[in-house]
């Protein structure tokens, strides 16, 4: 971090010098609220310059005494203030209705559109809003934004990538993802991680078949669209935010103590099998109970020998952007490091807490070439540095809980004879011929060092076509990006050891386990290089006219080129799973091209028409299936301009009604290695056979992993939305949409019978599914007095789903078993009624047939009552497992310089299911849970509701079916982030010379209400993942 | 990159209008013109990102090499008969294993765990070489194809290549029918997309699926070779004497109880209400059978197969009629491709041998895993020195067999002099000592072949091959020597150095046996009969049948009945045939699983020191074994993805 801190004083030092020869005058813009309005314009009257206010609502101007100033922001009342005598300003700006509707500006695909004149359904929010004490911005998406479904299902720096869908999920096929756009150039949500909020200019949703209708190859997912800032006119503005805080799991999960463990331990083994051996002698643990002799009867709190209470991160982010009427830029610098929670022994030669460490550098500049063609070039440098254990965090997190308490400690302090090893000692023990796993030594024998870097350059030319007509104007965008990352570990082999006593001298000595194996040298091991290119080109010709007072049209034609292109990545190259055809393939290039368009016409501001289509093309299907034409309409009407609204004019500020139809698609059916479906793919390397004298002749033999279909083609989505805007009193704002779609030709897998002798499934474009909902979102702002404001804001989302079309097996008598008519993520299990009472209930019941199982095992329910358990009895049981309803609901309140905010968020209808396996005691020296330590089937306390069924040091593979047993309800209300700020006052700041500075201190994932406590509930059945964190934040905002 | 280059060049025509012709009067047009030439830019062929000439199935059949690639492929399916995952190594009551290994197949299958939601060691589903209908499938593609011709494929070739396609189809076949009964024939060679209706097979009856294979036999045994050409790189592919040798298999087990005449099945019908199984006993069949088997031995003779014999160990033997007979009957199984193997897997034996092998010395770790190992069952069913049962000879003492003995200085080659052991260990016929180690037993091999060089086994608690770890030990305390290569050795205590061997299918004295059943079954005990009984009881060191009954046996005219003779060849099978993975499906076939898998599974009291204590016989499991066990379940999803399908009875 440090240079990142030169650097800044050289700015800041650069700025004072300049800003001393003239009269600065600095002013803040707010809204009636309060709140900062960042992008208001500035300008002096009578002149062109002019300046735009930042993030927080600031803005500087040089001026003479006698200049006035009008300030602007669409939506508002222009303001216009003398500057004359005063060195600052404070300036509150009030709605104009009128004004918002008319001049408001929205992103919508390849371009912009009055926010009055938008009939499609596209959800747009401030960038403030997205502020997370986070270093990923996916984590703030769930319940900011209506209209998108979203969870987090971990917490391990680098890795805590957020899930989303845009309006749920509405396909089964392999990709539910919505299509991510940067500046127009579709990205990944990596890249969509690493964005900052403070460079955001505008972030959009786009729904509906009408707004993505353009992106038709893409878009039938949803669209998140992110404007980036670029260079206003002005004065140069400067300003830096520095945060660290402190992040810890927001719940972990508790576990038996070691007296315990093995207590059950051996009631595992006996209750099972009378005359087996027991695992642990009383006399172990009598003494592991003494503790006298420490190395030979261990205890390891395993957590806390690998983890820290908590970690600490910093983020820096400073920006400058400024400009004259020829030239405008922006350029931004960021830099950001996230420690994890690992402890690092003393001992270990490597520093392997995670570590991740990312830089940002990003520019905008753009040129008047010409009174009417401009250039833009931006770049944007993302370098990412993390380090961290081989395994990765997620992996030590989930190896804790898989390693026996009492086996062995996780180092031996060196004695006598080990008193000149070069290693540390770490501990093992056989079992059934191999070691076990040593969480502590996986994780301090070795270190990863992965970094990547993307840049992104594009340059955009826009070209005024005026003189061919008024109102035409051209645009050409050429973007390329590079990403490359490589991955280095060094490590060396653990050297394990193990105690034994010598009853004879009763003297403790240490036996090397693996000195065979076992290294003290260093070795390395380069894995996951790979290099992706992407080059994308967009032709756009627009055409926007107000022919009259009445007419308005508008126009749009794109061509589009998209080409990725992928060096095979070492793993890859490895793979034993991957043939050569499949290599070939995923060396091809991925293109995609197309031409869209657009057709608007308004009539009276009151009567909206929209038409919409794209027709594009995919290298993925063969070529008769290879173009596809995607149209949409929209229709839209301004309610409250009629004139019979008149008399609501107060209360009904606004009231649009708009609807629309049409037909997106998504040709991304299969993963990078599953592309092209109409070529069968097969390999001269399958499994062959010996022959010879000397088994010396080994011939590979022929392998099928695809078969070739000429038919399959693009996934189809028929997409209709009803909404309607509400304003109310100025203050209040609704919007709420209505949406139902038709998923259709999603590729799936044919049911064929194995007698068939097929080595890979058959795929058709056989699916179709339907999804409904409705989003809604709420904002109230109020100025209570001239000090104090208050914006309350709340989003809805609800998504749901269902199967319509599959192939599967005639399910005439057990029609369960469907698919058909139930959601996508519905999971289908058995019902579980209780425990078994005993055996002689077990034989008197429907016979289970998962194996072995008695008395105190998991009774299912004989649902076809064929009197057995099988297959057959299996129910949709529970919600789906994603989120049906998501939402958040926040305030914010500002008191004179302080503000208070709080936002919560939440999901329902769903449900997820504790993974039995993972979590079954003593099965491959799994970790007790303290809840399964005091509520489990015994002899002696035959709880037939108990947590966990009878104990077993093995696999009971009766027990760990999918069943009502495990499963849980998913919804959750957590106080997702919280915040409390203070602006020093203008006296304050004038002395030191700033023009901002803000304090302040936030949290995130705060407290959480669920009816799940085991662990988070947004884990859902992940929870032996790296937990989600709970983050403290100080940070301070400064702008010169 | 095409693109990018053409994008660049516009952008400089751009900037170079915009620097210098500021003055054109056509720079409208020019403009014009420069918009619609990039909304035209796009190459018609951009999409085609697919090079021709990419690997699809033709590819396999374009010539020899590739063709006979594929030929390999079909070979991938057939079952290594070796492997530890084969459920008829460890299925039965052969072999036990520790409790930790109780969830593997063949373990999980003996302790009656089968299910038809978890079905075991199942060949009828899977995608891999595992499935035996991807097996079939591919014989089908490979016979359709072969049959279009392969450009430079001679037809003396291409006719051998597709009787050793039809014989594996066929063969794959048997496996399926052994396993799950009447399957569906899977003849035709099915498009991938053809209508539902027509992908779902339905089962066929034991009769149509015995004649369908015996036919495809019959069409594969005309057209292969006596020998295979070129042995040294072709040895391990299909000849006749296997063809016909396993067609007497088939034929031996269509007969059998199990298929032929089995009334347990009688409401096991298909959708016309037709018996899956034959209701009527039919004994033609075993006539069938016996025609078989004499035609495959006949076959044998003329390729040269022949007994294992005395001479054919090439290694320095151990010099006494004794120790060299023992290591003869070693060899009959592990010396690679000998004269007696008709059809050798060549699947690695590593595993198996590590599986199986004892520690012969304290070893510094753990080289070995010593627990592939036969119950007490398996110690007691080899015969006494005289050549019959433990239980029917005179001169035995049956009763006090589980007392212990000390070892005399006759003993030497079978016991460590000086030592004691069970009785039970002692005056054994030589396949018991040449089949089995135990606690005190010499082991030739393992770098010591000489005649006072050997090593001698100890395995009471604390004692080098006792238990090393919960995992790794005998239950039972003995060791299947039988599979485990006399050139098999830990070197310095802690590396496995095994000698791979061809694991036998089938040999010659399996065929022997077969015929000497198929015989009896037919017409009763005849002279032919015990003869070729006898010539494999020779060959073990003992005396013919009847001699060896009427000088020894409490029951002397056992062989003269056809139910004695029954007994007897039973009996005499399991021994020769042991650890093979023939009593598995032997004792189904003959419908004796039942009563052998309903009783406890025995073995020494092998976690004492104490020799009294060691030798206390103790139950180590009770299995159970209903009359649906017989048949595999077929697996429940299968059967929801092909409702044609009617699932075996009782699952």
């Amino acid at each position: 971090m440090k240079k990142t801190t030169y650097i800044f004083l050289i700015f800041f030092l650069s700025i004072v010098a300049l800003s001393a020869q003239e009269k600065n005058f600095k002013g803040t813009v707010l809204d009636e609220t309060g709140l900062p309005l960042p992008n208001a314009t500035v300008t002096i009257v009578g002149t062109k310059k002019g300046a735009s206010t930042d993030f927080d609502g600031v803005f500087f101007i040089t001026v003479k005494e006698s200049d006035v100033l009008s300030i602007s922001y669409l939506g508002y009342k222009t303001k216009q203030v003398s500057v004359t005598g005063k060195n600052n300003i404070k300036i509150s700006l009030e709605p104009d209705a009128a004004a918002a509707a008319l001049d408001e500006i929205v992103i919508v695909s390849f371009g912009k559109q009055k926010k009055k004149n938008v009939i499609s359904s596209v959800t747009t929010i401030k960038p403030s809003e997205l502020k997370v004490a986070s270093s990923n911005l996916t984590t703030a998406l769930a319940g900011r934004v209506s209209g998108l479904i979203g969870f987090q299902r971990g917490g391990e720096p680098g890795q805590d990538n957020a899930s989303f869908f845009v309006r749920g999920v509405t396909s089964f096929g392999a990709n539910n993802s919505p299509l991510i756009l940067i500046d127009g150039v579709e990205l990944t949500i990596d890249d969509l991680r690493r964005l900052h909020p403070d460079d955001i200019d505008a972030f959009s949703i786009l729904k509906d078949a009408s707004a993505t209708a353009l992106y038709g190859a893409r878009g039938a997912n949803g669209v998140i669209f992110v404007t980036m800032k670029e260079g206003k006119e002005g004065p140069i503005k400067v300003s830096a935010r520095f945060e660290t805080s402190y992040s810890m799991p927001t719940q972990n999960i508790e576990l038996a103590d070691p007296i315990t463990y093995m207590l059950l331990g051996n009631e595992a083994v006996r209750t099972r099998d009378p005359i087996a051996p027991l695992p642990y002698s009383q006399q172990k643990i009598e003494n592991t109970i003494s503790g006298n002799n420490p190395e030979l009867y261990p205890t390891t709190d395993w957590y806390n020998e690998l983890f820290s209470d908590f970690a600490v991160n910093k983020r820096l982010n400073f920006s400058l952007s400024g400009g004259g009427s020829t030239a405008r830029y922006y350029l931004s610098v960021a830099g950001q490091q996230d420690l994890g929670v690992l402890n690092v022994p003393n001992e270990s030669s490597f520093d392997n807490n995670v570590n991740f460490k990312s830089y940002n550098i990003r520019s905008s500049t753009n040129v008047n070439l010409t009174k009417t063609s401009k250039l833009k070039v931006s770049f944007n440098a993302n370098f990412e540095k993390y380090s961290g254990p081989r395994q990765g965090g997620s992996s030590v997190y989930n190896s804790v809980l898989r390693t026996n308490p009492v086996e062995f400690s996780p180092f031996y302090k060196k004695n006598e004879a080990n008193e000149f090893t070069n290693h540390i000692l770490f501990g093992n023990v056989l079992r059934n011929g191999s070691l076990l796993t040593n969480p502590f030594a996986e994780m301090a024998s070795g270190i990863q060092e992965t970094s990547s870097s993307k840049i992104i350059a594009q340059l955009q030319f826009n070209q005024d076509l005026n003189f061919i007509t008024d109102g035409l104007n051209y645009r050409m965008i050429f973007n390329t990006t590079n990403n490359s990352t490589s991955r280095i570990d060094r490590f060396n082999n653990p050297f394990y050891y193990s105690p034994t006593l010598n009853s004879a001298t009763g003297i403790t000595s240490l036996r090397q386990l693996n000195p065979l194996t076992g290294t003290e040298f260093i070795d390395f091991q380069q894995s996951g290089r790979a290099i992706s290119t992407t080059t994308y080109f967009e032709s756009n010709l627009s055409y926007n006219k107000e022919i009259d007072d009445k007419n308005e049209v508008s126009g749009l034609l794109v061509y589009t080129l998209n080409n990725r292109l992928n060096t095979l990545t070492d793993s890859q190259l490895v793979d034993n799973s991957l043939n050569s055809s499949e290599l070939l393939e995923l060396s091809l290039p991925f293109r995609n091209m197309g031409l869209s368009g657009r057709f608007t016409y308004a009539r009276n501001q009151k009567y909206f028409v929209e038409f919409n289509f794209g027709y594009n093309g995919s290298e993925r299907f063969a070529k008769n299936e290879r173009w596809g034409f995607f149209p949409s309409a929209a229709l839209g009407w301004m309610v409250s301009d009629e004139p019979f609204m008149k008399k609501a004019e107060d209360v009904i500020t606004k009231l649009k009604l708009k609807a629309s139809y049409g037909l997106v698609g998504n040709d991304n059916l299969g993963n990078n290695v599953d592309r092209f479906f109409y070529l069968s793919v097969i390999s001269f390397d399958g499994n062959g056979y010996t022959t010879g004298e000397e088994f010396n002749n080994y011939i590979n033999g022929v392998s099928i992993s695809r078969y070739g279909n000429n038919q399959i083609t693009w996934e189809t989505a028929k997409k209709f939305n009803f909404g309607l805007e509400l304003g109310l009193f100025n203050d209040l704002d609704l919007e709420v949409d209505v949406f139902s779609e038709k998923r259709e030709n999603i590729l799936a897998n044919r049911v064929v019978p194995s007698s068939l002798g097929l080595q890979s499934d058959v795929r058709a474009n056989i699916g179709a599914a339907e999804s409904r909902g409705i989003d809604a979102t709420l904002v109230y702002n109020k100025s209570l007095t001239n000090d104090i404001w208050l914006q309350v804001r709340g989003n809805f989302t609800y998504a749901t789903n269902e199967i319509t079309k599959i192939e599967e097996p005639d399910y005439t008598d057990t029609p369960w078993l469907s698919r058909i008519g139930k959601p996508i993520n519905q999971t289908w299990g058995y019902v579980a009624d209780r425990l078994f009472v005993d055996q002689a209930e077990v034989d008197n019941s429907p016979e289970q047939t998962f194996g072995d199982y008695t008395g105190g095992d998991i009774k299912y329910r004989d649902i076809n009552g064929d009197g057995k358990i099988s297959l057959l009895d299996q129910v949709p049981i529970g919600n789906s497992t994603i989120p049906e309803i998501v939402f958040g609901a926040g305030f914010s309140l500002g008191i004179k310089n302080l503000d208070i905010s709080c936002f919560f968020q939440g999901a329902a209808n769903s449900t997820f299911f504790i993974n039995p396996r993972q979590t079954a005691p003593f099965v491959n020296q799994q970790q007790l849970l303290k809840v399964y330590a005091d509520s489990h089937w015994s002899e002696s306390n035959r709880d037939l509701y108990a947590q966990w069924p009878r104990l077993s040091d093995t696999q009971i593979n009766n027990n760990v079916q999918t069943s009502t047993w495990f499963m849980k309800d998913g919804a959750f209300v957590r106080l997702k982030s919280a915040e409390i700020g203070y602006s020093f006052p203008d006296r304050f700041i004038k002395k030191s010379n700033l023009h901002k500075l803000r304090v302040y201190a936030s949290g995130t994932n705060l407290f959480v209400l669920s009816r799940f406590k085991l662990w988070d509930p947004e884990l859902a059945g992940n929870g032996f993942n790296y937990p989600n964190q709970r983050v403290f934040n100080f940070g301070i905002n400064v702008s010169l | 990159m095409d693109l990018i280059i053409q994008t660049n060049v516009y952008l400089i025509l751009v900037l170079m209008y915009l620097s210098k012709n500021k003055k054109m009067k056509n720079k409208h047009i020019f403009f014009t013109m420069l918009i619609i030439s990039l909304f035209y830019s796009c190459e018609k062929d951009y999409l085609d990102v697919v090079p021709d000439n990419v690997l699809t199935l033709d590819n396999a059949f374009t010539d020899e090499v590739n063709a006979q690639k594929f030929l390999y492929t079909l070979y991938a399916s057939v079952p290594s008969p070796g492997s530890v995952f084969n459920p008829s190594l460890t299925g039965a009551d052969e072999t036990w294993y520790p409790t930790t290994e109780r969830f593997k197949t063949g373990q999980a299958i003996a302790q009656g765990n089968q299910g038809a939601t978890n079905t075991l060691g199942e060949r009828w589903r899977g995608q891999g070489t595992s499935s035996m209908y991807v097996g079939i499938r591919n014989c089908n593609i490979f016979i359709s194809r072969l049959e279009l011709g392969v450009r430079g494929l001679s037809q003396q070739k291409t006719q051998q290549w597709i009787a050793e396609a039809k014989f594996l189809k066929a063969y794959f076949h048997f496996y399926l029918a052994r396993m799950y009964g009447p399957i569906p024939i899977s003849d035709e060679l099915i498009p991938i997309s053809s209508a539902t209706d027509n992908v779902r097979l339905t089962r066929n009856t034991i009769d149509e699926v015995f004649t369908f294979i015996s036919a495809l036999l019959d069409e594969a045994i005309a057209d292969l070779p006596i020998f295979i050409p070129f042995e040294n790189d072709n040895l391990g592919r299909i000849t006749k004497p296997i063809a016909a040798s396993i067609k007497a298999r088939i034929l031996v087990t269509y007969a059998s109880p199990l298929f032929n005449g089995n009334t347990v099945y009688s409401d096991f019908v298909n959708v016309d209400g037709e018996n899956f199984f034959p209701q009527q006993f039919d004994a033609s069949k075993w006539e069938m059978a016996a025609i078989a088997s004499k035609e495959a031995i006949d076959i044998c003779q003329e390729a040269g197969i022949r007994l294992y014999q005395t001479g054919d160990l090439d290694i320095e033997a151990p010099q006494t009629d004794f120790t060299l007979l023992k290591a003869t009957l070693r060899g009959r199984v592990t010396d690679r491709w000998n004269q007696e193997i008709i059809w050798g897997h060549t699947d690695d034996t590593g595993i198996i041998q590590y599986e199986s092998m004892p520690r012969l010395y304290s070893y510094l770790n753990n080289p070995v895993a010593s627990r592939h190992c036969p119950t007490l069952r398996i110690a007691e069913m080899y015969y006494t020195e005289n050549g019959v049962p433990i239980n029917e000879d005179i001169t035995y003492d049956y009763s006090n067999r589980y007392n212990v003995k000390l070892a005399e200085a006759s003993d030497k080659f079978k016991i460590e002099v000086g030592q004691s052991t069970a009785k039970l260990n002692f005056d054994r016929e030589p396949r018991f000592y040449a089949d089995l180690a135990f606690d005190r037993n010499s082991w030739f091999g393992n770098g010591r072949t000489g005649t006072n060089q050997f090593w001698n086994i100890r395995s009471r608690r604390g004692e080098f091959a006792s238990i090393f770890e919960p995992s790794q030990y005998s239950v039972t305390g003995y060791w299947a020597k039988k599979i485990i290569h006399i050139e098999t050795e830990v070197t310095n205590g802690n590396s496995l150095n095994t000698k791979r061997y061809s694991f036998p299918v089938i040999r010659l004295a399996d065929l022997y046996l077969y015929y000497a059943e198929a015989l009896n079954e037919a017409n009763g005990p005849t002279g032919e009969a015990y003869n070729y009984i006898d010539l494999v009881r020779e060959r073990a060191g003992l005396d013919g049948v009847l001699t060896s009954w009427s000088s020894f046996s409490t029951n002397a005219s056992k062989p003269t009945t056809k139910e004695g003779l029954r007994e007897i060849i039973q009996q005499e099978r399991m021994i020769e045939m042991s650890f093979e993975g023939l009593r598995f499906w032997d004792m189904r076939r003959w419908k004796l699983a039942v009563d052998l898998m309903n009783q406890p599974i025995k073995g020494w009291n092998v976690l004492q020191e104490d020799l009294v204590d060691y030798y206390k016989v103790i139950d180590l499991f009770y299995p159970s074994f209903s009359e649906r066990d017989y048949l595999w379940p077929v697996a429940e999803n299968e059967i929801i993805n092909n409702p044609t399908l009617i699932q075996n009875p009782g699952w």
